[in-house]
């Protein structure tokens, strides 16, 4: 079973490549796991030595791979781990995963942005392919330069395979384990050697997802799984629009004088700067639960006031019968054969909703906002537009915010936005405390950012 | 209250109309059940009381009262349930978070039918599952049956 929440550059932001990663155990250790994976844990906690920023060995040669881009059951957690492991040589039974974030190296060009880390457009294989193939060529590299060294021989005569360098001539080999230090240390080729595709062991082959294990038995975590020491539980009211904002909360006092309630929080619903969101928190998530349902608030609804879907359909087929409507495709002399006495023609209209991705684990995070610095649990799709977000809110650089991973009970895009994040930081902010916050599938589904509308007209002649 | 769970007696004394849900998961800290919808819908949230499939999120742990519990972290300690094996073996989870309470149910299916029929299997898997892994998930319980 693999930890599957880790965070290989964050807190350790200062320790070099060549490090000893103390600071990768402390963070990922900061989590509480349940029961049943608290002894996985502590068994994984031993020195593990970074030879790439996307591969740490460990000395019983246990090779952790970095994944950098989000699990939402796309099946990446084992896509890219396999790229990396077949030009390492790795030993895929010892191959173990973490999401890592926080580094250049995890960043990739968004469209018109700047260079984030995140998930989008199901570009993952494509934009990290080559990346991760040099990665794991540098790594192998240097295990065989540092095998070689130790056996004095030369790296020609040496093969990787399978976790093990031997030397070809008399049969001696060492195994990753016993050279990480080594090769920790060495420089790494900028311009490794590629595996030709003849000796691929591993990419192009069926295998079994890294993940299934730990999704029959429970134990995977996802962000609704997540539990810190001191944590508080969140749950959220919304005005009802996006343009709304809370006039007065009418029974603040009676929901404060609750057992186990915490405290009655305003936030705001990112990117709106005005506050539209009544989080209580409390000692559990259903006396949270419990008392955001009992709230009694008055909104301003604002612009988007009596917005529905009946006049939002009414604007899009008034605008597909005007000028606004774009041309996708016009074939042949359309104009004339359209407005030809005599021709049959066919139009049809076909339309799709706004529609709320829906996950099955709705939006939810934890955050502890403490003195400079903030740092975050969640399902998170877009690792640097939390840090871009939440580093602006409370004024701190964006690598003051400690971002980990969970696996995704689905996203979709949804959690590329970060206001289940942000309203996760602005509770814990208040109370001083850690807070997760979870949202109820009915404010969920209210409140998606929903997949675009479109509606289109095809015209035909048919003679 | 007690009741017990996974196998050992436990005595939660919190609210009464607390959902067996939030007691499973926030009380006793197993959090492979899942909350999906709150309104006993999606199945997510689904574990056996006395061998019987039932959506905790709508259950007071009231009801649950010197009854027996079993979570998905109850059904073996190892993953060796038929319905465990048979999920590896076909690869059922994507996401996986609706997989805890799509194998209680399936676990639960195969203990009244022990090689149930596909109309058998979509009466009882009323879960629902948004990575769409349904088609995987029948062939899942029907590998179970077999073993």
């Amino acid at each position: 079973m693999q930890r599957p929440v880790f965070d290989l550059g964050e807190r350790a932001g200062a320790t070099s490549r060549r490090g000893f990663l103390k600071g990768a155990a402390l963070a990922a250790g900061a989590l509480i796991v349940p029961v049943s994976m608290v002894r996985q844990t502590a068994a994984t906690e031993q020195p593990g030595y970074e030879i790439t920023d996307w591969i740490r060995i460990e000395p019983n040669g246990r090779t952790i791979i970095g994944v950098s881009q989000c699990e939402v059951g796309q099946g990446i957690y084992t896509g890219l781990s396999q790229l990396v492991a077949d030009e390492l040589e790795a030993d895929w039974a010892s191959v173990s995963v973490e999401f890592v974030t926080g580094r250049d190296a995890y960043r990739t060009a968004a469209a018109n942005e700047e260079l984030q880390q995140f998930v989008g457009a199901s570009m993952s294989v494509t934009q990290f392919h080559q990346r991760l193939r040099v990665a794991g060529a540098q790594a192998r590299e240097a295990l065989i330069q540092a095998a070689a060294a130790r056996l004095r021989v030369r790296t020609t005569q040496c093969e990787a395979r399978k976790g093990r360098v031997t030397h070809l001539q008399t049969g001696r080999s060492i195994g990753y384990g016993d050279l990480a230090r080594d090769a920790a240390k060495l420089p790494l080729n900028p311009t490794p050697q590629l595996k030709p595709a003849s000796e691929r062991r591993l990419i192009g082959q069926n295998l079994k997802r890294l993940d299934t294990p730990a999704k029959v038995d429970g134990s995977a975590i996802f962000g609704i799984d997540v539990r810190v020491p001191a944590m508080l539980f969140g749950a959220v009211r919304m005005a009802p629009t996006q343009t709304g904002k809370i006039v007065a909360v009418k029974n603040e006092a009676e929901i404060l004088a609750r057992p186990g309630v915490k405290a009655v929080v305003r936030a705001p619903f990112w990117p709106q700067p005005a506050h539209t969101t009544v989080i209580v928190v409390a000692d559990s998530y259903w006396i949270a639960k419990q008392a955001a349902d009992a709230l009694v608030v008055e909104f301003d609804d604002g612009a988007a006031a009596g917005l529905n879907s009946r006049k939002i359909m009414d604007q899009r087929l008034a605008a597909l019968d005007s000028d606004k409507a774009v041309v996708a495709t016009s074939i042949g002399d359309t104009a004339s054969i359209l407005n030809a006495s005599g021709n049959r023609v066919i139009e049809a209209r076909y339309h799709t909703p706004y529609l709320v991705h829906a996950t099955m684990e709705p939006v939810v995070a934890t955050a502890h906002v403490r003195d400079g610095e903030v740092e975050v649990w969640g399902p998170i799709q877009g690792q640097d537009m939390v840090r871009k977000t939440l580093g602006k809110y409370f004024n701190i650089a964006p690598d003051r915010v400690i971002v980990h991973t969970t696996f995704l009970g689905g996203s979709f895009g949804r959690k590329y936005v970060p206001d289940f994040v942000l309203h996760a930081a602005v509770a814990s902010k208040a109370v001083g405390r850690p807070v997760k916050v979870v949202r109820s599938r009915e404010e969920d589904i209210r409140h998606g950012y929903y997949r675009p509308c479109a509606s289109a007209r095809f015209r035909a002649v048919l003679d | 209250m007690q009741f017990n769970l996974n196998g050992r007696p436990v005595d939660f004394d919190g609210d009464p109309q607390t959902p067996l849900l939030w007691v499973i998961r926030d009380w006793a800290q197993l959090t492979g059940t899942k909350y999906g919808c709150g309104v006993s819908i999606c199945g997510a949230c689904t574990v056996h009381v006395d061998g019987e499939p039932v959506r905790s999120c709508v259950l007071p742990i009231e009801d649950v009262a010197d009854h027996a519990v079993t979570t998905i972290e109850g059904l073996s300690k190892d993953r060796s349930h038929p319905v465990q094996k048979a999920w590896i073996e076909k690869d059922v989870p994507q996401c996986g978070y609706c997989q805890s309470g799509m194998i209680m149910a399936a676990a639960a299916l195969l203990q009244k039918h022990p090689e149930p029929t596909d109309a058998q299997i979509d009466e009882a898997m009323t879960n629902l599952c948004r990575c769409a892994t349904y088609h995987r998930i029948r062939e899942a319980i029907h590998a179970a049956a077999g073993v």
